[in-house]
């Protein structure tokens, strides 16, 4: 059973600390969601847990079973068991979605082993059904061109053909009509059990309804400033967040406060904000 | 009338990596040294003529050698020292379903060779050519097409040329009403290597498409410029310009869409695509519109810089290392020559030509 354990995690992107001390600890097995308004630092996690390049981490650790993540590039992370659903994955024309995911594949193996294409195949064909994505898919090149839900179905699809014991997904039901959503939500789901530990990062509770959590954070000001169950979800979707702030104490519960302009600044999260 | 002597030649001896593509392909003419010493056709190519100059019904080589070439020293110097050719000539309504594959070998001298292509009046033709060099050379390459009405010509060509050799390589089309062409060039070689494409669409309707694929390495420095004129109307031409330039190479593209007033309804378009994967390497772009008619559609793009570092941190993201990824980005560059050949140890030998450039 996998054990992502992250302590103190501090971290910043050109010299902005975005992250102020982050504690978080996900088994196999377990859904958690982390919740909270815009420009908390909920991707900015995503991305360091990752090891996206722009963001640099300062203090703090992140252990996956008791090895250094923060020691490992991001392939090797990858390769040790962690995943990223990106909110806007990047578009790679003259890729083949299916060269691609053969490559990841191949990449968890030893030297010496070679993947089975027919297994391949039939896998990739398979997911493709199941997510309800066209036919084509593995021919037509990554994410190039791709509508925003098929985007993100492409990076559910990439998840159940590489099988990670703990993933992440970074606003997976943006941009997600209520049919799209519910089938990511099964897929997702479907792929529960004590080998896979979910980090569900998320505006809304409405994926949660498709993907129940058992832990849910709220973060404000780069840390997780609340932590419960289902019925702290059930409170937000309700009430929303000013209770919260209240009782916590928190005027502004962004991490750089009115500097708005910086916000659009970072990296991926930002470049939808930005388009808004 | 054009001939030529030919230079004594040493054997007729084929490199053993080239024996290897040949083998498995029909449909081959190999010139070593000036010298048809291959020239096996099936019964498809019955009634196409394929042969040298001096040999060459000289009423048809005519009709492209009356053609004016622009005034250049490489094609001057091509005609007056020539000593390497070959005549082509496809005629009317012949439409050749199977792929003519044409290597031309140099083993000791400097090669100054001439290539002409007719198709009459509707016959169509696939070429794949292969240039190589075995010794220190100058190779002067001239390539010139004539496609009269609604005829098509579709030539591949896979340049390895040395870095012992100096390469010009210039090809000459003129079209006719309805004409397609469509070239596809990859360089591979480390040659310093000047390539100069330019196709004339004299014809109405007639198209073109201009495909190249540079790669550069170490020290090596490489000119590619296409141009395509519009001089009727409703032409379309289109220049895609692919390149990868590694370590201290500099490779330059220019591409020029010319369309003179009247033509109108015309396209011109470009695209330019390019890595820039050595620390010091040098790869610049210059699209050209000389455009002198409102009724047209013209357009160039190009995207140069190193490979983006977003995609980079998404393919890793999923397991591939950095090398991996890269190589992946990279290999997406020669799909489409790939895709003119079926011949698997093709396809390996270009895998492996990728790999020596790009390291």
């Amino acid at each position: 059973m996998a054990i992502l354990k992250i302590t103190d995690l501090h971290a910043k992107v050109d010299d902005k600390i975005i992250l102020k001390g982050v504690n978080l600890i996900i088994k196999g097995g377990e859904t958690h969601a982390i919740m909270g308004p815009n420009g908390t630092g909920k991707s900015t996690l995503a991305s360091v847990i990752m090891g996206h390049p722009r963001y640099h981490v300062t203090q703090g650790q992140i252990t996956l079973d008791g090895q250094d993540v923060l020691e490992m590039s991001v392939d090797a992370r990858a390769r040790a068991g962690l995943f990223l659903a990106m909110q806007s994955p990047s578009e790679v024309p003259g890729v083949t979605n299916s060269d691609f995911v053969k490559t990841a594949m191949q990449s968890r193996l030893e030297k010496d082993e070679n993947l089975s294409l027919f297994k391949f195949i039939r896998a990739f064909d398979h997911a493709v059904t199941e997510l309800q994505m066209q036919p084509d898919l593995p021919h037509r090149y990554l994410n190039d061109g791709f509508s925003g839900g098929e985007k993100k179905r492409n990076e559910i699809l990439q998840m159940k053909m590489l099988k990670p014991t703990i993933a992440i997904l970074d606003e997976i039901d943006s941009g997600l009509d209520v049919d799209a959503l519910k089938i990511v939500g099964e897929n997702v789901s479907k792929m529960k059990s004590n080998a896979l530990g979910l980090l569900l990062i998320t505006h809304y509770q409405r994926i949660l309804d498709y993907i129940p959590a058992d832990h849910v954070h709220v973060m404000m000001q780069g840390r997780i400033v609340k932590s419960g169950t289902t019925d702290l979800m059930k409170r937000i979707d309700a009430e929303g967040y000013d209770w919260l702030k209240t009782e916590l104490n928190i005027e502004d519960e962004r991490v750089n406060g009115e500097d708005d302009a910086s916000r659009i600044m970072l990296g991926t999260c930002a470049t939808k904000e930005a388009l808004k | 009338m054009l001939t030529h002597t030919l230079l004594p030649l040493n054997s007729t001896h084929i490199p053993k990596s080239i024996e290897v593509l040949l083998s498995a392909l029909d449909n081959v003419i190999v010139i070593k040294d000036g010298h048809i010493i291959k020239h096996q056709l099936t019964h498809a190519f019955d009634g196409v003529q394929i042969t040298d100059f001096n040999h060459a019904d000289h009423q048809l080589t005519g009709r492209i050698s009356a053609l004016k070439i622009p005034e250049k020293a490489v094609l001057e110097y091509n005609q007056d020292a020539l000593n390497s050719s070959l005549f082509i000539y496809v005629p009317k309504t012949l439409k050749l379903a199977e792929t003519l594959h044409i290597f031309y070998l140099q083993e000791t001298i400097d090669m100054v060779h001439n290539t002409m292509i007719l198709m009459d009046e509707d016959s169509s033709l696939k070429t794949f050519e292969y240039i190589h060099n075995a010794s220190s050379c100058a190779f002067n390459f001239v390539s010139r097409a004539y496609l009269d009405a609604s005829s098509q010509l579709k030539t591949t060509s896979l340049s390895t040329l040395s870095n012992q050799c100096a390469a010009t390589l210039n090809r000459l089309a003129h079209l006719e009403q309805d004409a397609q062409i469509y070239y596809m060039n990859a360089l591979f070689g480390d040659a310093l290597t000047e390539q100069d494409t330019s196709i004339i669409l004299q014809g109405e309707a007639a198209k073109a498409v201009n495909h190249t694929i540079a790669f550069t390495s170490k020290a090596q420095e490489a000119f590619v410029r296409t141009l395509i004129e519009h001089r009727a109307k409703r032409t379309e031409g289109k220049i895609e310009h692919y390149g990868v330039a590694n370590d201290q190479s500099f490779l330059v593209f220019e591409g020029i869409g010319q369309i003179h007033k009247g033509m109108v309804q015309s396209h011109a378009r470009q695209n330019t695509k390019g890595i820039v994967l050595g620390a010091q390497a040098r790869l610049d772009a210059n699209p050209l519109l000389l455009i002198d008619e409102y009724d047209i559609e013209a357009g160039h793009g190009a995207a140069i810089g190193q490979i983006d570092e977003e995609q980079l941190y998404y393919m890793m993201s999923r397991g591939l290392t950095r090398k991996h990824a890269e190589r992946l980005i990279i290999n997406s560059f020669i799909e489409p020559i790939k895709a003119q050949t079926s011949n698997q140890s093709m396809h390996t030998h270009i895998d492996e030509l990728l790999m020596a450039k790009t390291q």
